[in-house]
Order: structure tokens, then C-alpha cells, then sequence
């Protein structure tokens, strides 16, 4: 599968996207649109054969009959902690390559459960 | 001077996902002073539950996101609108889907003033509800479908739902529709199929009592169940002893072209009791789901019925 995240905070609120956030998991080989490949507070990442329940889990939030006041709800659930990951210099500044490949494992031991 | 930005959401668009479309509104829409529209094209789908989520942008009444369809790209910009089965179809136009095993298809419960148009939505499993709305949003015009406990929630008293098809087809559910804390709900059509078991209300709610008018609300053991009672305004429903403001119907094919799962298809039928028997609304329901101008008369529910030479003629202004 092929994810676009989100590198930078996009702003202070609970409920704004943040750095390691899923924004979409599409399938493999997804034609990327000119802004999702060169906007630089985003990156693409491939990975072959990713457990779905791993998609799940980065793609989750709250239910949304969870009783959280209005601006309190995180986005996701789950974020990638670049930190992980074996070059997390790509994951910060000017985009450098359009599309990341990584293996499920790396990605997989990245992902972590927010707080 | 408040700037409309339009973006484009389809393969070869300026975007290709709907959430990549939100994620990229600004922070603030109040400070850039815009409308963030997104105009979808084409089929959405996922398997991860919910395809969009709207939440931490600030807005106001005048700068707001804004879903809704390219020109040409919704079921009621189909030539054969006027023929067409009045249902959740993607090959009638713009449409998004979720299968995922939890979620909702589109969340907009922690965003205010989100306005969304001229969609259908769908959720195809039991644990998805098709669209839940945060404060002071406006749903006008779209087709939603889902197998879930409820298919929509409109939870807010500054919300409206408003010319739209909402249609539950899991059997033996509690309701078709969530309708909560004095929102509005106006000439929208509330039904689960005839060959399904009826849901336990046909709405629910809690809190303030919701106003609704115009509305066809059929096949459920009730008509409402929670909160405050609802203000009912030339509605339509199958129960005896029908509430004051609600005219009782039988429901079946004397009021829509089919109401059985399969072929379901929620167009009113001429000589359909509902017909006519709505309360003009020029502020809210101007134009029905398919785009129709309502005019002096207006029928109950999202459908406004137009004679078979009326479409004839439509066709030939197509030409």
C-alpha cells in the first residue's frame, strides 16, 4: 500500500493533523496528484504487504460518539514516529525523493499509539 | 473580500483522496479569509472505515469547507436523472463508499460549518454509519445508504438536513436516523425497505426537541423515540395515531416507484398521496434532490414529482 502522512503539525489545536499522522492509505501504485507528491508537510510512503490491521490502526480515531468536547479529538489514534525509521531526515524539510519506499517491518515497528 | 478556493478531487486532480482535500485547508479559514471547496469526481472507497474526517480548521459563517461535486460529476447532473432509480447508485455519479469494519464514511462530528452537497454516500458494513455532522453544518441534496444501527446523525441545533435520501437497509435495527439537540430537518425522506424488518423508530434524538417539515419518515415500529418531541410540520408516515403535523400513509408502491431492497427506488409515482402535500419552503428546499425547482407546491419528502410530459420535455431541453 502506498500512505501519504504528514510531516509537519499543521497547528497547535488537539484535533488538527500532526507530524506522523495518516492522512490516506491508497493501494499500490496509487497515480499521486502533482500537490500530494511536491507539498513539502507531506511525504508518501510504499510499503509491500502491510498487515491490514496495521492500516486500521493508523488510520483510527476516536468513535465518534465518544464523548470528547468539540477540539479535544485527535485526529489519529496511531502516528509513525519517523525516529524509528532508518533515514528520519527524509521525513523533515524540503521533499527529496516523491515516493519512500519502506519495508512492513520498518513500518510496522513505527508505528506507535499516541498518548 | 472573502475568496472562494476551489480544488479539484479525482485521479488527475489537484487532489486524489478527499482527506488530502481537507488536510490541506489552511489552519484558518477566518484568517486567510476563504471558502475551502472541494470538488469531487468519480468513485471513493476504502476498507479502513472512515474515508474523511473534518476537524481543526477555524470558521465562521461566511469562510467554511465546503464539499461537493465537480459540474457534471453528481447523480442529479445525469442525463436520465428524472429516470433513474432514486437510490445509492455509482454509476449515476459521484459517490464514496466505506466497507471498513468500524467507523463512519465521513466524519464531521468535531468541525464546525461544514457544508456538503450533491454526494452519495455509502456504508456497507454493520459498524458504519454513512455521515455524522459536528455544529451548524448544512447537508443538502445527497443520497446516503448504510447497513448500520443508524445511517446519519445530525447532532446539533444550528445543523440542517435538507433535501436528502436516507435509506437503512440493515434489517431489524433501532433507527434509520440519529436527529438530535433542535437541529432541522427539511424535506428529507427517512426509509428502510418494506421487505426488511422494521427498524424499532424511524428516528431517534435526544435532547431539544427537532423541527421537521416536509419529511416522508416510513417503516419503523415508531416514528420517534428520545428526547424532546419533535415539532413535525406536513410530514408523512405508515403509523396509526400519527403525532399532530404528520398525515398517515400506506407505504408502498402507491407512494413510491418500489420500496422492496433489491429494487428500491424512492421517486415519488404520480398520484402519490405525498404529492403536493408538503409547506412551501423557498428558504430551505428551493430545488429538490434532483434539482427540480419545487416552485408553489411542494411534495413531502426529498423527491418533487414532475409528470412524465414535464420530463419529456426536460429531455428534449438536454438536447
Amino acid at each position: 500500500m502506498e500512505f501519504l502522512i504528514r510531516v509537519v503539525d499543521k497547528g497547535v489545536a488537539m484535533d488538527c493533523s500532526k507530524r506522523g499522522d495518516v492522512i490516506s492509505a491508497c493501494s499500490d501504485g496509487w497515480a499521486w496528484s502533482a500537490e500530494e507528491l511536491n507539498n513539502d508537510y507531506w511525504r508518501i510512503i510504499s510499503v509491500l504487504g502491510i498487515l491490514q490491521s496495521a492500516v486500521d490502526a493508523a488510520m483510527s480515531s476516536a468513535p465518534p460518539d465518544a464523548v470528547i468536547p468539540l477540539g479535544q479529538r485527535k485526529r489519529r489514534n496511531w502516528m509513525i514516529d519517523f525516529l524509528l525509521l532508518p533515514d528520519p531526515s527524509l521525513f523533515s524539510g524540503a521533499r527529496t525523493l516523491p515516493i519512500i519506499s519502506l519495508t512492513k517491518n520498518q513500518v510496522q515497528g513505527a508505528l506507535v499509539k499516541k498518548p | 473580500m472573502t475568496t472562494t478556493i476551489t480544488k479539484t478531487i479525482k485521479a488527475g486532480g489537484d487532489y486524489t483522496t478527499l482527506q488530502a482535500w481537507e488536510d490541506a485547508t489552511p489552519v484558518s479559514l477566518v484568517a486567510v479569509d476563504q471558502i475551502w471547496q472541494g470538488q469531487a469526481s468519480g468513485a471513493f472507497s476504502g476498507a479502513s472505515g472512515t474515508l474523511l474526517t473534518f476537524s481543526g480548521t477555524t470558521v465562521d459563517s461566511t469562510r467554511y469547507q465546503e464539499l461537493t461535486t465537480e459540474a457534471g460529476a453528481s447523480f442529479r447532473d445525469n442525463a436520465n436523472v428524472q429516470t433513474n432509480a432514486l437510490r445509492w447508485n455509482s454509476a449515476n455519479g459521484c459517490s464514496i463508499t466505506s466497507s471498513g469494519s468500524y467507523g463512519t464514511t465521513i466524519n464531521a462530528s468535531g468541525q464546525a460549518q461544514v457544508r456538503f452537497s450533491k454526494l452519495q454516500v455509502e456504508a456497507t458494513t454493520s459498524k458504519t454509519t454513512c455521515f455524522i455532522t459536528g455544529p451548524t453544518s448544512d447537508i443538502d441534496g445527497c443520497i446516503f445508504e448504510a447497513a448500520k444501527t443508524k445511517v446519519v446523525e445530525i447532532n446539533a441545533s444550528t445543523s440542517i438536513l435538507r433535501n436528502c435520501l436516507v435509506v437503512q437497509r440493515r434489517t431489524a435495527v433501532t433507527e434509520c436516523a440519529k436527529l438530535s439537540y433542535g437541529c432541522t430537518v427539511v424535506n428529507c425522506t427517512f426509509v428502510t425497505p418494506n421487505d426488511l424488518t422494521k427498524p424499532a423508530e424511524v428516528i431517534t434524538g435526544a435532547g431539544a426537541s427537532v423541527t421537521t417539515k416536509n419529511c416522508a419518515m416510513f417503516w419503523g415500529t415508531a416514528l420517534q423515540a428520545g428526547g424532546s418531541a419533535p415539532t413535525y410540520t406536513t410530514c408523512g408516515n405508515d403509523n396509526g395515531t400519527p403525532p399532530s403535523g404528520v398525515t398517515q400513509f400506506t407505504y408502498d408502491t402507491s407512494l413510491f416507484q418500489n420500496v422492496s431492497d433489491a429494487t428500491r427506488d424512492y421517486r415519488l409515482l404520480s398520484g402519490s398521496g405525498l404529492i403536493g402535500a408538503g409547506t412551501v419552503d423557498a428558504t430551505n428546499a428551493p430545488t429538490d434532490i434532483a434539482g427540480t425547482t419545487r416552485g408553489a407546491s411542494n411534495d413531502i419528502g426529498c423527491w418533487q414529482f414532475v409528470s412524465a410530459a414535464a420530463v419529456v420535455l426536460m429531455g428534449q431541453a438536454c438536447l
